[in-house]
Order: C-alpha cells, then sequence, then structure tokens
C-alpha cells in the first residue's frame, strides 16, 4: 500500500505470523489500492456514476460500508469522495477515466449529504462519485493483519505500516509499547513525544509529507471535502489511539480537519487520546493523552534549561510572587522558547 | 204581595249571586298567590344552597387560619428558642473576622520574594526513550 511494512512479534509463530501480515496487505492492496491498475477500487471506481453495480470481494465492500460509516459518525467531515479533488491537485493514481465522469472534479458539492454507496444486495456494489479509501484501507489492513497475527497465537506483536501502528500483548521488554509521535517539521529527528500503548493502534494524520507544488502554490493530500482544497488550518499533524486502527485513521482525519481554532474542543468532547502539533510546532494533547505520555521533548529541554545551574543564572525562569498553579506542556515550551530567545 | 214575593226572591238571588262571585274571586287570588309563593320559593333554592356551600367554606377556613396560627406560634417559639445561638454565632464571626484581619496584616509584612537555595534536581533526560516504533507522516 505504499508503505513501510514491519513487525515486532513474540514467541515461536512469530515467522508464521509476519507470513500472515505480508499476505494481507498483499490481499488489501489488491482491493483497496487506487494507484494499482487491476485493484478492485480501481475498477469500481471506474463504474462510479454509471448506476452500475460491481460485485466486489469482501474486503472492499467491509472498507466501502466502513468508509460510509465514519463519514455518518464524523458528520461528513470524514469523507473518501476526494479522488476527483486528488487528481485535480495533481496527484494521479491509475486511470479511472475521471474525465468521462460528470461533475467528478469540479462540482457544486451537493453529494456531500448523500450516501457513498447503493449495496445492491451482498457483495454487489454502486458508486455515485469515485472515491480513495487512502489512509482508511491501510486502517483497515492493519485491523485485518493483527487479527489474523492473534488468531495464531502470538503473545505479543507490533505492526508499523509506514507510521500507523497497532500494538496487542506484551512488548519484549514485557512491559508496555513504547511509540514516538514524529516531528512534522524534521521527521527524521527525535520524536515530539513518546507514548506507551496497551492493545491499541495509533495513527496519525500529517502535512509533514505527501506535499507537493501545484499551479505554483504549495499543496497537501488531506483534503477537506467540502471545499475540495486542502486544509490549512493551523495544524501540521493530528495523532489518536484507538482501540481499532481504522477508527484511528477516520478520528486523526477527521480532527486535522477540524483544524487549529477549534481542535482543542472537540478533541475534549469526543475524549479518547488525541495529540497534535500547531504550526507554530506546539505540541498538544488531551488530558488521556497525557496520561499515556511518558516523554514529552519540550519538556526535556525545559528541564535541562532550567536544572541546578540555570535556575541560578535566569532570573526569568525564578518563581514569580504569584505562580500559576498548573502549566500546560505547551506553556513551558513557550517559556523555553523565550528564555532561549532572550539568552540567544 | 206579588211584588213582596218577587223582591225577596231577587234580594236572595242577588246574595247568591255575589256570594259566588266572591268565592269565585277569592278562590282565583288565593290560587295566584299560592303560584306566586311556588314560583319565589323555586327561585330562592341556588341562593339558599350557595349560602349553605359559602358557609361550609367558611367553616373549613375557619380551621386553617387555626391551624396556621397553632403552627405560627410554634415557629415563633423556637425562632425565640435560637436567639442565642445566633447571638454566639455573630460573635464567633467577630473574632473571625478579628482574626483574619491580623493575619492580613501579617501577610502584607512579608516580603513578595523568597530567595530560595539552590537545589538539584534530576532533570528529565533530554534524549528520547527507546521505542519500538514511530507514528507520523506516512505517505498514503
Amino acid at each position: 500500500m505504499g508503505s513501510r511494512l514491519r513487525m515486532i512479534a513474540l514467541g515461536p509463530q512469530a515467522e508464521a505470523a509476519w507470513a500472515e501480515v505480508v499476505d494481507e496487505f498483499a490481499a488489501a492492496d489488491q482491493a483497496l489500492s487506487r494507484f494499482r491498475d487491476g485493484a478492485e477500487l480501481v475498477g469500481l471506481d471506474r463504474f462510479a456514476g454509471t448506476g452500475v453495480a460491481i460485485r466486489v470481494g469482501r474486503r472492499l465492500e467491509r472498507a466501502v460500508v466502513t468508509a460510509d460509516r465514519a463519514r455518518r459518525v464524523t458528520g461528513g467531515r470524514f469523507d473518501p469522495r476526494i479522488l476527483g479533488d486528488l487528481e485535480a491537485l495533481g496527484e494521479h493514481g491509475a486511470d479511472v477515466g475521471l474525465e468521462t465522469q460528470p461533475g467528478a472534479v469540479d462540482d457544486d458539492r451537493r453529494w456531500l449529504d448523500e450516501p457513498i454507496t447503493r449495496r445492491i444486495g451482498r457483495g454487489y456494489l454502486s458508486l455515485d462519485r469515485p472515491i480513495d479509501l487512502g489512509g482508511l484501507g491501510k486502517g483497515l489492513a492493519l485491523r485485518w493483519a493483527a487479527a489474523r497475527s492473534q488468531r495464531l497465537g502470538v503473545a505479543g506483536f507490533l505492526i508499523d505500516a509506514g507510521g500507523d501502528v497497532v500494538v496487542r500483548g506484551d512488548a519484549p521488554d514485557r512491559g508496555l509499547w513504547r511509540i514516538g509521535i514524529e516531528d512534522p517539521a524534521a521527521p527524521t529527528g527525535s520524536p515530539l513525544a513518546v507514548v506507551e500503548l496497551d492493545d491499541l493502534a495509533i495513527a496519525t494524520s500529517s502535512i509533514g509529507n505527501r506535499r507537493w507544488e501545484h499551479e505554483g502554490r504549495s499543496v497537501h493530500h488531506l483534503i477537506d471535502p467540502t471545499t475540495g482544497q486542502p486544509a490549512w488550518n493551523g495544524l501540521l499533524a493530528v495523532t489518536v489511539a484507538e482501540r481499532d486502527p481504522a477508527w484511528a485513521e477516520v478520528w486523526s482525519k477527521t480532527l486535522f480537519l477540524a483544524g487549529g481554532m477549534t481542535i482543542a474542543d472537540e478533541a475534549r468532547r469526543r475524549g479518547g487520546a488525541a495529540w497534535w502539533v500547531r504550526d507554530d510546532g506546539i505540541l498538544e494533547m488531551t488530558a488521556a493523552a497525557r496520561s499515556s505520555t511518558i516523554w514529552v521533548r519540550d519538556e526535556a529541554e525545559l528541564d535541562q534549561r532550567v536544572g541546578p545551574t540555570a535556575a541560578s543564572s535566569s532570573p526569568r525562569l525564578g518563581m514569580p510572587s504569584r505562580a500559576p498553579a498548573f502549566v500546560t506542556a505547551s506553556d513551558a515550551a513557550a517559556t523555553a522558547r523565550r528564555a532561549a530567545s532572550s539568552s540567544g | 204581595m206579588g211584588t213582596d214575593t218577587r223582591r225577596g226572591l231577587h234580594v236572595g238571588v242577588l246574595v247568591g249571586v255575589s256570594t259566588v262571585t266572591y268565592a269565585a274571586v277569592l278562590a282565583g287570588v288565593t290560587s295566584l298567590q299560592s303560584a306566586s309563593d311556588a314560583a319565589l320559593i323555586s327561585a330562592r333554592d341556588p341562593i339558599a344552597r350557595t349560602v349553605a356551600s359559602v358557609a361550609s367554606d367558611h367553616d373549613v377556613l375557619e380551621r386553617r387560619v387555626g391551624a396556621a396560627a397553632d403552627r405560627y406560634s410554634s415557629v415563633a417559639g423556637e425562632y425565640a428558642s435560637l436567639g442565642p445561638a445566633i447571638d454566639d454565632l455573630e460573635l464567633t464571626l467577630d473574632l473571625l473576622a478579628a482574626t483574619t484581619r491580623r493575619v492580613g496584616a501579617s501577610a502584607a509584612q512579608l516580603p513578595a520574594r523568597v530567595a530560595l537555595p539552590s537545589v538539584r534536581s534530576a532533570p528529565g533526560r533530554l534524549t528520547a526513550p527507546a521505542t519500538h516504533a514511530v507514528t507520523g507522516a506516512s505517505g498514503a
């Protein structure tokens, strides 16, 4: 699915589990990819808008139904009917004949309230518009691969599909699995934070990758379905931990599209663990996320600055006469940045 | 003689007729009076019932007023018994206010900043702990 696949597994069934994972991702890629010319999804997309119902396999049927449920649950913010928008922005997959499909690219988007698919009996689907299952497809592949590994009785395993991760059971040291949250401004550098997961999945929607120039402007792959345009909304990345990897994908993208102004409120209302990086590089998170976060880079840097030597030489970081009772990670990071800029 | 006989007869007839007429008129008047009395009684009947109902309600109201008066007397007695306790509470509040004023005055004399000695802390590790994976931009 265009992603690096990796697995850590414990016990004698590890080799067999890896074979299952590879097989599952190959099958999911054959069913759900929009880049592979012979994929089932490409065939379905080619008949979008014609009213013709196509017989599809279980994986594609499951994926389309899940996508439609995600559209309903997220109030339409998650919507896979953005294939035309991605193609119009220059991210091309396999040819599905968009130019012959009326309204596939430029349209009034009145279809937003309509279901994604009409099921004509079990195993038959009909689309009004072509879809891109993208990250959701990868999340589903992770779900299915994890289920197959569990059926083999593997004591503990981690599957990493290009940054979307699912863990089950114990880590190799019999503790929890530790996952780093990538810095979208420096993907190969130190992570922004490290979290510990127990029987969870974690997914990130980020514009740190898949950005390109189109007609003189920078664009990326996280499309707002209401506008058909890339979402530049004050966020660089959103990470969500969920039991199910497919829904972790759905919520990371949905919260990303909420934008920097409202993501805190929406994430708090929704509950669960979510981390997000604002476009000024500040990492923020929900209360549930904080409880599973064991290390935050900004906090570690602040600890270094206000250590034994810095405390006596930096009056700006001394205890004020009216100290706040509570300092958030972002406050601490901002303080550290101010201290660094004033000393540098 | 014959004339006297007829006169007597005429007088008798006249007296008889007058008597009958009087009796008839008396009977008519009595009948009219009876009908009038019956109509009057019939017209006054609802008023009588209403008066009786008002009297009954008045009795109920009187009983309630009596009960409320009893309750008021009881509450007034209890309130009167609380008087000393309220006085004690007010006295305690006055003492508390005086103590608060003294604490405020003492606090105002404290320095706004206190120089704390340097403390050797154990700063958090600058490098990230080892991880099993990293989540981030996937490219898919």
